[in-house]
């Protein structure tokens, strides 16, 4: 196993859509260690983390994959995307839900000690949760692979 | 392996440049187990994080290197710059990115329990991604 981080500075804002995921081939699994969420503009939304309703068939565009904390270690099977041609459905159940005071600079950083598990060919979705998102949203996460 | 410090200050604050970088040695390869950063005015700030564009060609001017933890370990050979002949240019990719309110002393705490490794001649650059406050404080942890 080993670690691999990704930023970006830009989610989709659509309200009930997904703001962005992360999916792993169908030859890996991933366990996502860090996901934080910070805002670039004075507007926090609500938002939900979890698995999509349609895990295992969301089909990503745009592809970012994983850059390795190691650059000695392969490259990640992991990608984030935020525009797809089969596109992750709303959860049935969030992992984490929350708000934050809509103030540019503010966000949260989610911690999970053993890791949530991507299935083969799965992920997670951050999710626009009842409102307008923010699309200058700061999104970074660690995975282990 | 013994952990190394330094705590440091950027006014290069240009949007799209280098704010500050460190850079291993030609004969070591440290791991990064935290970076932190730090307004020191009330300047909403955006900085980014991640491995230089130009990676492994960054020519440092005047680094500082971090200084070690236990004074009895060998002094540390990884260096920090906020000036440079070959500056580093922009990541491809982000490994961290961070929008930070426009108050003294807001900030961020980045950590890597298993550290982010720096390979020989390499390093990591902290990339200003706005207009931001200038002075930022920094300090840093490695692993070395």
């Amino acid at each position: 196993m080993a670690r691999y981080s990704l930023a970006t500075g830009a989610v989709i804002a659509t309200n009930n859509a997904a703001a962005i995921d992360f999916k792993c081939t169908a030859a890996a699994t991933a366990k996502l260690m860090e996901i934080a969420i910070n805002y670039g503009v004075s507007f926090g939304p609500n938002m939900g983390l979890g698995r999509p309703a349609n895990d295992g068939s969301v089909v990503q565009t745009g592809t970012t994959a994983y850059q390795p904390d190691d650059p000695a270690d392969p490259a990640s099977l992991t990608t984030s995307a935020t525009t797809w041609t089969t596109a992750p459905t709303v959860p049935t159940t969030y992992i984490r839900r929350f708000a934050v005071a809509g103030a540019a600079g503010y966000g949260m950083i989610h911690h999970f000690p053993r890791g949530i598990t991507f299935r083969p060919g799965g992920g997670l979705v951050l999710w626009n949760a009842g409102t307008a998102g923010n699309a200058s949203t700061n999104v970074w996460s660690s995975i282990d692979e | 392996m013994s952990i190394y410090s330094q705590g440091s200050n950027t006014t290069v604050t240009t949007t799209t440049a280098p704010a500050w970088d460190i850079k291993a040695s030609a004969t070591n390869s440290p791991k990064i187990l935290e970076l932190a950063v730090n307004l020191g005015i009330a300047t909403a700030s955006t900085y980014g994080l991640g491995r230089p564009g130009n990676d492994g060609s960054v020519a440092q001017s005047s680094p500082v290197l971090l200084q070690a933890e236990n004074p009895n370990d060998p002094a540390a050979q990884t260096g920090t710059a906020v000036a440079w002949s070959t500056a580093p240019t922009v990541p491809a990719v982000f490994l961290r990115r961070m929008a930070i309110a426009a108050t003294i002393g807001a900030g961020v705490i980045w950590t890597w329990p298993r550290g982010v490794t720096c390979p020989v001649s390499k390093g990591l650059v902290l990339w200003n991604i706005a207009a931001n406050a200038n002075p930022t404080n920094l300090w840093v942890i490695a692993d070395e």
